[in-house]
């Protein structure tokens, strides 16, 4: 990978294009770009703004392109593990972006978006891996970078099983609304099942307390 | 002297009289609530004519409890619909749960300010609610949310795909003081944008919004609720079917609105009763969300 970047490196890849500020932003070698830089060097995303800024002359449209290419463009490419070490190193260089946005630069806006698109990718990614397995939720690790993601408002949403909406809805004494839910959400055969249990249950109860007060009766 | 005094008083008690038997909260030629039955299916419709009102029907989202003062939603609607004219209100988007401390689900800003930065990949409708009252909703897929005013006015913004776009909405909401939720987008510019392959299957009760444009060009903001249990998609196919052809409205999107956990709805005559036509199963107390009508 170049760790160099010059102008003519960037724009020989399409001179002809990048001439037209409209489509300039669509018509961007990406892919080329980023496999011509090492796109992990955090001082190289200032320079590549520099240098397209020197070019474009609009700062919104350069900030929009070295924008894609450290995020979109960049998670495209890259081969990322979304193992839970790489979502912590990934959230440590969104922070270190993040951090550096505070110095009221030019670039400033743009490292921030880049540090908050790599926070977004790492919420998106837990809740995914929560999704999967929903017991990784009560996992340490999980609950960790969850936090690390509530921290910066990237609040996760890991759902919840229906074991878990029945226990909310029976501490919420919401009777009717779960009567509701067995009634329209569960096959014919469940519902025989559930009324046989009852039967057994109210036959059992009431035939035990008889026995019972029987025993009493005769001690 | 006592005749006199009735006499003089008499005219007086009249206007007082006459004067609060007319004091309405809002004009109900452009707000309705009905029940109606088409093709077997029956809805409560709650119909609100903004365009034909001049646009004095409005909407305002409580997002989640405010971040400064920590107020609920229900405190905090409770101190802004003082002196306000409420036609009706209702549990909104999702929340990741139920309590005081429930979170909105995907991107959400409240009144500017950002509750939730989160923009999920699975939900392609964002709803801007704005500060006069206007609600619209973008496909995010589209890549193509454009905003009056500030320094991104006109530009096509694509909010999923560069968070520098993002970014600069965000600052925008701020600015404009704009109330934001994510929610899924059901229909688009009178078109379904789910299927039966990408959407909830296990049927429920069902609310939607939807806003449309009448037969007259009005713009028209409607809470469909359909009783019967349906899968997300043949629900929203039914009600699609129900606006076009039915109502005679062109849809330009439609949203679903949780009446799972957090069921809230009142709707109020427009002498300020409430009316039973539709009511929620849980009172506003238990809200964590909510969109609220009002005239003024």
């Amino acid at each position: 990978m170049h760790t160099k970047v010059s102008n003519k490196e960037v724009f020989e890849i399409n001179t002809k294009n990048l001439l037209n500020t409209e489509s300039i932003y669509d018509n961007f070698p990406y892919k080329d770009y980023i496999y011509k830089h090492n796109c992990l060097n955090i001082s190289n995303i200032i320079k590549s703004s520099k240098q397209i800024d020197s070019l474009i002359k609009n700062t919104f449209i350069t900030n929009s392109i070295v924008t894609r290419i450290y995020t979109t463009e960049l998670s495209d490419n890259l081969k990322i593990k979304n193992s839970l070490d790489s979502i912590y190193t990934m959230m440590i260089w969104a922070d270190t972006l993040i951090g550096l946005s505070y110095n009221g630069s030019k670039e400033s806006e743009m490292l921030k978006s880049i540090g908050d698109y790599w926070y977004n990718y790492s919420a998106n990614t837990i809740e995914n891996g929560i999704r999967s397995y929903p017991k990784n939720k009560y996992e340490f690790r999980f609950r960790y970078l969850m936090q690390k993601c509530s921290e910066k408002t990237y609040f996760t949403n890991t759902g919840h099983t229906n074991f878990e909406k029945v226990i909310i809805y029976v501490i919420d004494k919401r009777w009717r609304y779960l009567f509701y839910r067995f009634w329209n959400n569960t096959s014919v055969s469940f519902k025989i099942v559930t009324f046989l249990s009852i039967i057994f249950f109210i036959v059992l109860t009431t035939f035990g307390t008889k026995y019972l007060i029987i025993k009493i009766k005769h001690l | 002297m006592r005749k006199i005094i009735l006499f003089i008083s008499l005219p007086f008690f009249l206007t007082l009289m006459a004067f609060i038997t007319s004091v309405t909260t809002y004009d109900s030629n452009y707000v309705e609530i009905s029940t109606v039955k088409s093709k077997g299916f029956s809805y409560k419709l709650v119909y609100l004519d903004r365009g034909a009102s001049g646009k004095r029907i409005k909407a305002k989202y409580f997002a989640a409890k405010d971040p400064y003062t920590k107020a609920t939603v229900p405190e905090r609607y409770k101190k802004w619909s003082k002196y306000k004219n409420i036609i009706c209100y209702s549990s909104g988007t999702y929340m990741d749960s139920y309590d005081l401390l429930a979170k909105p689900v995907g991107l959400t800003v409240d009144n500017g300010i950002v509750v939730n930065n989160n923009l999920r990949s699975d939900m392609d409708g964002l709803v801007i609610v704005y500060a006069t009252g206007g609600v619209v909703a973008t496909n995010l897929k589209d890549k193509d949310l454009t905003v009056k005013g500030g320094k991104i006015s006109g530009i096509k913004l694509d909010l999923r795909g560069n968070s520098y776009h993002r970014n600069e909405f965000l600052k925008w909401c701020k600015e404009n003081e704009a109330t934001v939720f994510q929610t899924h987008l059901l229909v688009y510019k009178d078109s379904l944008t789910i299927s039966s392959y990408n959407s909830r299957i296990n049927p429920r009760e069902r609310r939607f919004l939807a806003v449309g444009k009448d037969e007259d060009g009005n713009i028209v903001h409607c809470i469909i609720h359909s009783p019967e249990p349906s899968p997300l998609y043949a629900g929203a196919k039914r009600v699609l079917d129900f606006l076009n052809s039915f109502e005679d409205l062109n849809v330009i999107f439609l949203v679903n609105l949780d009446t799972g956990a957090q069921d809230v709805f009142r709707f109020f005559n427009n002498d300020g009763t409430v009316n039973t036509t539709l009511k929620g199963q849980k009172t506003i107390d238990s809200s964590v969300n909510l969109l609220v009508y009002y005239y003024e």
